[in-house]
């Protein structure tokens, strides 16, 4: 038995929730959860922080979604909201420099966290497109056609960008003594 | 140029120090904390018309999808089609297949009823009509056990309505018209030729034409009230998204059954038993053909019916 069937279509469970259908919101949620949390996790740099983000987006969507044109720019048009949503957190001073604020190298810490440390710092440096994009690929492991999607950027600028961004944090990490983030291309 | 290869530790590295911060989704839980949006949501299934006038959810449901509008265009590309499979194939019944084939490209008119079930949704019964480059199908049945579609039948009969909703194409002139039974509403509508290619995804006649010899085996010879039926055996298929090898055990195959006498299908059946998430079982039907009889050309008007009234709402899916 090797037959498949395509799962429902975005646009169609846009519609169908468009028109009151919950469990096709409900679909919409599920597929786009994660996608926003991270997106909002990007600019807020607190998990929890991002949770409301995401839920409020959703909370926006929910309400304005007959005000959506073009079912299939669902992705997009929500990833807006959840910026917006996220963009007002931080002007109300909820949120946080996703980057720590001191960079500390004390002996009490192991390589990981000092890394992860690095890490972040390096994602605070980088311009805000492209943190959003490294966020949602390793957030959950987002396909590049998914980021694509919620980005509203075709898959090629999504590995282009990827590379430069990711080129960025290697040498911010070089930089910073962790030789395993040598990266150097061109 | 200098490469390291650490990618992989730098992905590693970026996905210890992001990916530590994935959250869950729970539904149910947001929706509890967000009465309100969820209340806005649904009570747009629920606002549009007075409770007189509110027809029953499944019929709502398939109102407001594109399904239906997709389905009649499918349902004319796979009427034809369907037997279109075998346009290459002369080694196993030749002489039945290249008569099926001529007649059905030749015919100047066809009938017949589509009945889609998929999953566990409720069984939706297309008529069609096709003439030339003129298509009319009109949903006149849901069939299932669940309550939306008692009442929407018991809705159907009270009112007299001759069908749910109906859609009315000219390909040639690219003009349309879908027309909401209920609620005496009508939408035009622009001929996307897409519509027909979303399902086929490319020209389907040359994708069938491709189709070899051994996709078709006659497997059975039947009689219907005195006519002698040919069953045919479709190995495999890719329609409507439903793509794959069939086993050809039951619930698991397409058959094609001709009428001897005139070369022409009868029945054609689809059915499949996938996952998706979880076991579905589904089957598209065509049956009760009628060909070459003279069809009323008012079918295919793609004028408004009077008394009807443009719709306004986003209840007809946007073109």
């Amino acid at each position: 038995m090797t037959l498949k069937q395509q799962e429902p279509s975005e646009p169609m469970l846009v519609q169908a929730a468009q028109n009151g259908d919950l469990e096709s919101f409900a679909a919409l949620y599920n597929r786009y959860h994660s996608p926003m949390v991270a997106l909002g996790f990007s600019m807020l740099g607190d998990r929890d922080m991002a949770d409301d983000a995401a839920g409020e987006a959703f909370a926006i969507a929910c309400r304005d979604l007959s005000r959506l044109k073009s079912e299939e720019k669902f992705a997009a048009w929500l990833a807006g909201i959840c910026r917006n949503v996220a963009r007002q957190m931080l002007r109300i001073g909820k949120g946080k420099n996703i980057a720590p604020t001191n960079y500390r190298t004390d002996l009490s810490r192991d390589e990981t966290e000092d890394r992860r440390d690095a890490i972040r710092r390096a994602l605070a440096k980088l311009r805000k497109p492209e943190r959003e994009l490294i966020v949602l690929r390793y957030f959950d492991g987002f396909s590049q056609a998914r980021i694509s999607e919620v980005l509203d950027i075709s898959p090629q600028a999504v590995n282009g960008r990827l590379v430069r961004a990711k080129r960025k944090i290697a040498n911010h990490l070089k930089n910073n003594g962790f030789a395993g983030g040598t990266h150097e291309t061109d | 140029m200098k490469r390291t290869d650490d990618n992989n530790w730098l992905d590693e590295a970026l996905t210890e120090a992001i990916g530590s911060e994935r959250s869950t989704t729970d539904f149910d839980k947001w929706k509890n904390e967000h009465p309100d949006a969820v209340k806005m949501l649904t009570s747009r299934a629920k606002g549009r018309l007075s409770a007189s006038e509110r027809p029953p959810s499944v019929w709502r449901t398939i109102m407001n999808t594109k399904r239906f509008k997709l389905a009649a265009a499918a349902a004319v590309v796979l009427g034809i089609l369907a037997v279109s499979y075998f346009l290459p194939d002369n080694s196993l019944a030749p002489r039945a297949f290249g008569d099926v084939v001529r007649n059905v490209i030749n015919a100047e008119s066809i009938s017949f009823l589509n009945k889609q079930k998929l999953g566990a949704q409720p069984v939706m019964v297309l008529k069609m009509y096709i003439q030339g480059e003129k298509m009319r199908g009109d949903m006149v049945k849901v069939e299932g056990n669940a309550e939306g579609v008692k009442k929407l039948e018991e809705e159907m009969q009270k009112q007299n309505l001759p069908a749910i909703m109906s859609y009315v194409a000219d390909f040639r002139l690219k003009d349309g018209i879908q027309l909401d039974h209920f609620r005496k509403t009508y939408k035009k509508i622009s001929i996307d030729e897409r519509i027909v290619m979303q399902f086929t995804k490319s020209n389907p006649i040359e994708q069938f034409r491709g189709i070899k010899a051994d996709n078709a085996e006659r497997i059975a010879e039947e009689s219907q009230d005195g006519r002698k039926i040919d069953v045919y055996l479709i190995k495999k298929v890719n329609l409507m998204g439903i793509e794959g090898e069939l086993s050809g055990r039951e619930g698991d195959r397409m058959t094609v059954c001709v009428d001897r006498a005139n070369g022409l299908p009868v029945r054609i059946l689809l059915q499949t038993s996938f996952h998706v998430e979880g076991k579905s079982e589904d089957s598209i039907e065509f049956c009760e053909f009628a060909w070459n009889e003279p069809l009323d050309q008012g079918l295919f008007d793609i004028n408004p019916p009077e008394g009807y009234t443009p719709s306004t709402g986003p209840d007809f899916p946007a073109e």
